[in-house]
């Protein structure tokens, strides 16, 4: 099998079957699964490419059974090709789930591809069974308000609320300040707005995984001052690892969240996937 | 005496949309608002309007003013109504720099992206002068900005196909473009800059006048056409480089406002075109800048968007009604 994306590599760590990848489209960034990083350097992965632009030569000298793809509009050029070549590709859209157990849950798909139903079933049990436990832990706790985004010469970037990590926050028992900008995804939105709502968030996460410091934060912008969260310093960024290890990880993401949010209620317990910033 | 009161009327119109681009957002924000905020009332409301909104229109209308006029500078010079700023390489160049900065991780900072842009613009800016003032002909200056172009684009995409998805998500929200980065400590460095190549420009009307008929044609009219050709490139280049520095790139401004002027003013006389197109350009920009974070608000759209969206049907507007590009 060779898989495009990082996410494809989450799904089948989960279930014990990184033995069926010979290919993966990866083009040489960061790769946290430590098997597989190993493969690569090996040579026992073939990488074939980015995602957006594969060696198609290289994907038919390995004749892989099947490619695993997800199609978005920057890479359909890439299912085309596959078919004008005649390679046998399936189409995973878990990418769009906009709940996070939604998107633990497609490990049933690779489980249906690799003959490991019975793997699958103790790994989304499990994870369903610690998020729900999480949820019932915090669902009577006073909610905190919460902002997460990123911003970049201005620009600022927040998830939608239709989004997963709307429905995390959902999880976490806690209130997303941008719960009205509609639809799933992520939306560019002012800066005036981010400031305005974060004037009385308790939490901020910054979703990008390359700040150590409110200092660094300020940096970026240093009109982020104003935010109750920064002031607080209660900022936390995502693990280099979120991308790959916390989409394994579906639960640890959720709890972490939660308890980043009530800290109250899971004292001593340190997050996995968020950094909180010195 | 019709087109200097044309100005002063543009002049107004462009105050008053710099006012309204502090009253207006997706924040609402009333007059008395607006006074407390002056008189240095500390509420999150003053802290938008000072801090947010005006370094922004501010930037919007300084940038705006810069992007027309280098435009005007460089469609003047190539005699070619299709040259922006960006046609010498100057906003590849600016890309790469923030390409180099952001995706082989150096660092994240604000003015870390201002510096990187702007050291990559005026690196292709010197490249672009070097080759000014040794070649004669407009064509071929013109032709080797472009491929300078394609040059800084194409190690621009060898660096985004071996970075991080991360990271290209950020560099791709940067070439996005926006006002919104510039903060109240970079208003003086901004007005200073772009206000002293306006008066610049202004030196150069005389000449301009006389390049619209050829460079053969200014010679014979006693300009020394590698000096006027050289401070062109050098003001055309420089406001772009700044502009992008601060804003990222921001589409068809450059490109379009000269030719809005042009038809409002009926004329190709550099003394009324100058200050028309610095008037123009600022006024359609904070224009832009306020429909592009009011239409959709609280979600903003990129100001290219609005820039192309708005700009376009002007541009065929006018050139339908006067059938004629002056």
């Amino acid at each position: 099998m060779v898989v495009m994306s990082s996410t494809h590599l989450a799904q089948l760590e989960a279930i014990n079957a990184t033995n069926c990848i010979v290919g993966f489209m990866w083009g040489g960034y960061k790769i946290y699964f430590e098997d597989i990083a190993e493969k690569l350097e090996k040579g026992e992965i073939v990488d074939v490419g980015s995602a957006n632009a594969p060696d198609y030569e290289k994907i038919l000298a390995l004749k892989p059974d099947l490619v695993v793809i997800y199609v978005t509009p920057y890479n359909e050029v890439v299912k085309k090709k596959l078919d004008e070549l005649n390679i046998p590709y399936i189409v995973d859209s878990e990418w769009l789930e906009t709940d996070p157990l939604g998107r633990a849950e497609w490990v049933k798909f690779f489980a249906a591809l690799t003959d490991k139903e019975n793997e699958t079933e103790s790994y989304f049990n499990h994870v369903e069974q610690n998020v729900l436990e999480v949820v019932n832990t915090v669902k009577d706790l006073e909610k905190p308000k919460i902002i997460w985004g990123s911003i970049w010469s201005g620009v600022v970037w927040v998830p939608r609320a239709d989004s997963y990590v709307a429905k995390m926050i959902e999880y976490a028992n806690a209130n997303y300040a941008f719960s009205d900008v509609n639809g799933t995804g992520s939306a560019q939105i002012t800066l005036e707005e981010f400031l305005l709502r974060g004037k009385d968030a308790d939490v901020m996460v910054y979703s990008w995984s390359g700040l150590k410091s409110v200092e660094d934060l300020l940096k970026i912008d240093n009109r982020l001052a104003e935010i109750k969260a920064v002031k607080d310093k209660r900022v936390y960024c995502i693990s280099k690892d979120y991308w790959q290890l916390g989409l394994l990880h579906t639960d640890v993401v959720v709890k972490d969240l939660a308890a980043i949010c009530h800290p109250e209620k899971f004292k001593g317990y340190k997050p996995r996937f968020f950094v909180r910033l010195e | 005496m019709k087109k200097i009161l044309i100005l002063f009327l543009i002049f107004a119109v462009s105050l008053a949309s710099v006012f309204a681009g502090v009253m207006i957002g997706s924040v609402g924000v009333s007059f008395n608002d607006l006074i407390r905020a002056i008189n240095g009332e500390k509420s999150i409301t003053s802290y938008i309007l000072l801090k947010v909104r005006l370094p922004r229109t501010i930037g919007a209308y300084l940038g705006g003013a810069a992007l027309a006029l280098s435009g005007l500078l460089l469609q003047t010079y190539f005699r070619n109504p299709l040259a922006g700023p960006y046609v010498l390489g100057i906003s590849s160049a600016a890309s790469l720099g923030v390409a180099l900065y952001i995706l082989c991780g150096i660092g994240i900072s604000y003015y870390g992206l201002v510096g990187s842009a702007l050291i990559g613009s005026l690196m292709a800016m010197i490249l672009v002068l070097m080759v000014a003032s040794r070649i004669r002909s407009a064509v071929t200056l013109l032709i080797l900005g472009l491929m300078f172009g394609y040059v800084f684009g194409a190690l621009e995409r060898i660096l985004i196909t071996f970075a991080e998805s991360e990271a290209v998500h950020q560099f791709v929200l940067w070439t996005f473009g926006s006002f919104s980065g510039i903060t109240l400590e970079d208003v003086p460095t901004i007005s200073f800059t772009i206000i002293l190549a306006f008066f610049l420009a202004f030196l150069l009307a005389k000449p301009l006048n006389a390049l619209l008929m050829g460079e053969e044609y200014a010679r014979t009219m006693g300009v020394n056409v590698k000096i006027a050709r050289v401070s062109i490139v050098f003001l055309s280049c420089f406001l772009a480089a700044i502009v992008t520095a601060f804003a990222g790139i921001v589409a068809f401004i450059g490109l379009a406002t000269p030719h809005i002027t042009r038809l409002i003013f009926r004329t190709s006389d550099h003394k009324i075109l100058i200050p028309g197109v610095i008037l123009c350009g600022a006024l359609t920009t904070v224009f832009c800048d306020i429909v592009s974070r009011t239409i959709a608000a609280p979600v903003e759209l990129p100001i290219s968007v609005a820039t192309s969206l708005f700009g376009a049907p002007i541009v065929m507007f006018l050139i339908l009604k006067r059938k004629r590009i002056g």
